[in-house]
């Protein structure tokens, strides 16, 4: 009896151990054919409660947008490509009755239906006031990722995370979340005792923890800082250039619209992509990553020129 | 530790390892970007299990009532706009009715443009189209404001007024007639008396903007005097509701309340 025990237990490490070892061999199959591994990243920004599309009399939007269409897009998206994240950059609530009446519930049930991986939280997650964030924070089956709000003296305090660290195909990606000041922007009496850190250094501090001691090979800011400003207000145009070892920033707040990603040197000369997507669910930000074990890097942001032949109409 | 866990734990930190050499290494080669625009010929999803139309119908009818038409589309503008006009005067107006007592009768109103979410259509107006325009639970408050506080408001002013940022640009006000020289303000004129920096004027305004909102930290120092409790978006419906009910359409002028002299 103890014997046997004894058996099946080596029995059981040795599956372990081919089991590990299978891994590897896999991946040298795949190698065979192409060593790279794809990730595709989708994201939204200031969805402002537009679950719906725009009212037909809309003077601009008429018809366009919402997050029912945006969740057919995914859908579309994920039926092809088989790593995809999705992601979004804050101001969730606030633009449509539904948030009116339902506080945010009803765009946090969408979006755990949708599959997002994570959020962060915009100016605008704050119009009920902490409490009114927190009241239906449950409703959210993915994290909220605020990595210099410091909520510990808040009833928002072990709710949300610094940040998010998820494998896909083998692709460790590192998630945190920068926002906006929110003094002269909020309430006091909404933000309450909230502290803001500050924007560079802390994402600074995360991006290097995400690459090199958790050995991320992606490291994503979610950033509800704004896409530019004419003053010296810190951006995500900034905060790409002041930054190390953050590849991509998914932005929010000015509700900027980008035909695609744009290249930014960072302040040791690496690339940094720096994407947004509009507002009001009107576009779904798509970045396209492939990764290798060598080192040959062909960013082609900086050479599109057939880019639209690359992507199956939608 | 006896010999059979040994094994059990170097098998499991063989595949550790395995695993975080697996994720070591890759690096970004190629990326490539085109944001999808949400176009009305992409299907919207219906979301079935949430059952998405109960929660659309229990609103529908609240929200789908028309209460008058407009003849133009108002929208924010800078220095002065349709929307920013209609909205300050109306509540100008509102209050100055409402609020019975004399020593609380505002002055003038100030606004902010970045508070009004979308513009207003020509045609029906329904109440959905209010909620969307003021989303917000802002309620309207009466401040007393001094001389050297007026006169940060007044720079405030200036700047937004001279400001290129879509969302950002503009003051909506009512009472209150600007005029800007190049850079610098000229003349101000509270109703028809010229400003005077040694009076006190009562103002009207939103309560997020008392408390400061929208980079108008200084109105935090100004007492408040009355606080009318009436939420900004439910003065808009009942103006518009109110003259709709006396067959007047909605409507709204440029009128040169903030004049800028090149």
């Amino acid at each position: 009896m103890e014997e046997s025990k004894l058996t099946n237990r080596r029995d059981f490490t040795k599956k372990i151990i081919f089991a590990g070892l299978s891994i590897p061999l896999l991946n040298s199959f795949s190698f065979i054919k192409n060593g790279n591994k794809k990730l595709t990243i989708l994201h939204t920004n200031d969805i402002h409660s537009h679950i719906d599309s725009f009212p037909s009399n809309h003077s601009r939007y008429s018809g366009l947008g919402g997050l029912r269409r945006i969740a057919s897009m995914v859908k579309k998206i994920k039926s092809s490509q088989k790593n995809v994240i999705l992601l979004d950059a804050g101001d969730i609530f606030q633009g449509t009755p539904y948030f009116n009446k339902y506080k945010g519930s009803l765009e946090f049930k969408i979006m755990s239906e949708m599959g997002y991986a994570a959020s962060t939280m915009g100016n605008h997650d704050f119009d009920n006031g902490i409490d009114g964030f927190k009241n239906v924070i449950h409703h959210a089956n993915f994290p909220f990722l605020c990595s210099n709000y410091d909520f510990s003296e808040t009833v928002l305090n072990g709710k949300t995370q610094k940040f998010l660290i998820k494998e896909i195909n083998n692709i460790k990606i590192g998630i945190f979340g920068i926002g906006i000041k929110l003094d002269g922007l909020v309430s006091i009496s909404s933000f309450k005792k909230t502290k803001y850190l500050d924007p560079l250094k802390t994402a600074n501090y995360w991006a290097q923890e995400l690459k090199s001691k958790h050995q991320c090979n992606l490291v994503i800011c979610l950033s509800h800082l704004g896409y530019n400003y004419e003053s010296d207000q810190i951006s995500d145009l900034k905060l790409a250039k002041a930054s190390k070892n953050i590849d991509v920033i998914i932005g929010g707040h000015t509700h900027t619209f980008l035909d695609k990603a744009q290249n930014i040197n960072n302040s040791e000369n690496k690339n940094v992509i720096v994407n947004q997507a509009g507002w009001g669910a009107l576009a779904l930000g798509r970045i396209d990553i492939e990764f290798s074990k060598k080192n040959k890097i062909v960013n082609e942001l900086s050479m599109n020129k057939n880019f639209k032949k690359n992507y199956a109409k939608i | 530790m006896d010999k059979n866990s040994r094994i059990k734990y170097l098998g499991i930190s063989i595949i550790l390892a395995i695993l975080l050499f697996s994720c070591k290494g890759y690096k970004i080669v190629t990326v490539k970007s085109l944001n999808i625009n949400a176009e009305n010929k992409i299907e919207e999803y219906n979301f079935n299990e949430l059952n998405l139309d109960a929660y659309r119908d229990s609103i529908a009818k609240e929200m789908d009532e028309i209460i008058n038409h407009s003849d133009v589309i108002m929208n924010v503008g800078c220095p002065e706009g349709l929307l920013g006009n209609f909205i300050t005067d109306l509540s100008q107006a509102y209050v100055k009715r409402e609020v019975k007592n004399t020593k609380y009768t505002p002055d003038f109103c100030v606004l902010n443009n970045g508070g009004f979410r979308n513009s207003l259509n020509k045609g029906p107006i329904r109440i959905r189209d209010i909620f969307e325009i003021m989303p917000f639970d802002n309620y309207l408050v009466i401040l007393e404001i001094e001389g050297d506080i007026m006169l940060k408001l007044l720079n405030y002013i200036q700047e937004k007024s001279f400001s290129s940022h879509q969302r950002k640009s503009g003051v909506p006000l009512s009472g209150m007639r600007i005029k800007l020289t190049g850079n610098k303000i000229n003349r101000c004129f509270i109703n028809t008396k010229e400003f005077n920096p040694k009076t006190k004027y009562k103002i009207l305004t939103t309560n997020y903007l008392a408390n400061g909102g929208d980079g108008m930290s200084f109105l935090k120092d100004c007492q408040i005097l009355f606080n009318t409790k009436l939420l900004l978006r439910d003065i808009i419906i009942s103006y518009v509701r109110e003259i709709g009910d006396d067959n007047i359409n909605v409507n709204a002028q440029l009128d040169g309340r903030i004049q800028i002299n090149q």
